[in-house]
């Protein structure tokens, strides 16, 4: 059970791999089942990057990021995202990357600082959306 | 036993068709996750919803067959909800999500052995012990792929674990079709094996071929082989609580409410046998 265990959070980690007890293939299926709804999180938290980079850029630069990178803890996507958008090392993926650290969960007020601009975020009672405020140049 | 209840799993989108046609839905289904901040507007929303309905709540990330435990962090956060909700009884799926800290993302089967079933029923009493009185029930999942070394029968594993888990059950009978469509397991006969009496939620939703396979997407109306399965449970027993458990491309509401008015048709149709 450990065994198997292990080896198949492995494999869905690195994209494949022997499991025992499940034939190759349908660990492959698996870990591609797993990566693609990772890859659809991030684009839905990251629509200007995608928009910047063009979907298969988008997946390509994902794809070899997420290689070496194990997905934790309940704001894994979130946390995924950040860290996915800052190792671009691109403008838009840095800024992208401020706007969805500062929009954790309950967070109601956020205010960005991106060179000399300074948005506020602000999200109203019985919405889900936050609304930017441009306060600064 | 209480008149049998048929609801929806709940959708915010869908909140306003849901309040103009209330008498015809009686109860729902929350995702543990869309709640599981209490933030103040989540708060809104479950104080409302609980005035209005019975209310179930059902998580994704309890990951109860994990080998290596379950995460405290989470229970707490899920006892927390529950406390606040007071729902009839709580859910999650039987399978592992998490290992080594490391999350999976998906549904992974566990193998259909002893071994396993004293891991889920180790892992319930910890969930009992942080989450308190409310039941727990443990829904079967689709199974992507079959673990070798099997020790019993897929039914006979699910009986087992409610049994060593004193656990209740949700029964997704679109997953029963996907697995027979996947692994060509005989989903009569694992009908024939879970104690029925423990079956509190009954899902029906529909899903999509895949290439050679069926994807279990909770995306379509419920299919011709998933309505005869819940026709033959209720031959049996009538459940519950029967959901329509749609979780995208959301058709109208009516047609929702229509595939709910057949269920009942189903338990009319299985009362009249029994008279």
């Amino acid at each position: 059970m450990i065994a198997y265990q292990h080896a198949l959070t492995l494999a869905v980690a690195h994209g494949g791999g022997g499991v025992p007890g499940v034939r190759d293939r349908e660990v492959a299926t698996f870990a591609e089942m797993a990566a693609r709804k990772r890859l659809a999180a991030l684009r839905a938290l990251l629509p200007r990057t995608l928009a910047a980079l063009g979907l298969t850029a988008f997946e390509r630069r994902y794809r070899a990021f997420a290689a070496n990178r194990m997905p934790c803890g309940p704001e894994r996507y979130r946390d995924e995202a950040i860290a996915f958008a800052r190792s671009l090392g691109e403008p838009v993926g840095r800024d992208e990357a401020r706007s969805v650290a500062a929009h954790g969960p309950g967070r109601r007020l956020a205010l960005v600082r991106e060179g000399r601009r300074i948005t506020l975020y602000v999200r109203f009672r019985h919405t889900t959306r936050l609304h930017a405020v441009r306060l600064g140049r | 036993m209480d008149a049998p209840m048929y609801g929806l799993l709940y959708r915010a989108e869908q909140r306003a068709a849901l309040f103009a046609t209330r008498p015809r839905v009686e109860a729902l289904e929350l995702v543990a996750e869309h709640f599981i901040d209490l933030t103040a507007e989540q708060r809104d929303e479950l104080d409302l919803l609980r005035a209005h309905f019975p209310l179930t709540i059902h998580a994704l990330g309890t990951s109860i067959g994990s080998a290596d435990g379950v995460d405290e962090r989470y229970l707490e956060r899920i006892a927390r909800l529950i406390a606040y909700a007071r729902p009839m009884w709580w859910s999650d799926h039987l399978a592992f999500t998490r290992y080594g800290g490391v999350e999976l993302g998906a549904f992974a089967p566990l193998p259909h052995t002893r071994g396993a079933v004293d891991v889920v029923a180790r892992n319930a009493a910890r969930l009992r012990a942080v989450v308190g009185g409310v039941p727990f029930a443990l829904e079967n999942p689709a199974v992507p792929f079959a673990v070798a070394g099997a020790e019993m029968s897929p039914g006979a594993f699910v009986a087992a674990v409610a049994r060593a888990a004193d656990c209740s059950l949700v029964l997704d009978l679109e997953n029963l079709h996907a697995d027979a469509w996947n692994l060509g397991t005989d989903p009569d006969a694992v009908l024939a094996e879970i104690p029925l009496e423990r079956v509190v939620e009954v899902h029906l939703a529909g899903g999509r071929r895949v290439g050679q396979g069926y994807a279990d997407s909770h995306d379509a109306a419920v299919p011709a082989t998933t309505w005869r399965l819940y026709e033959s449970l209720c031959r049996r027993r009538v459940p519950p609580l029967t959901l329509i458990e749609r979780e995208s491309a959301l058709p109208p509401f009516e047609a929702m409410l229509r595939e709910l008015d057949e269920a009942r048709a189903f338990r009319d149709a299985a009362r009249e046998t029994a008279a």
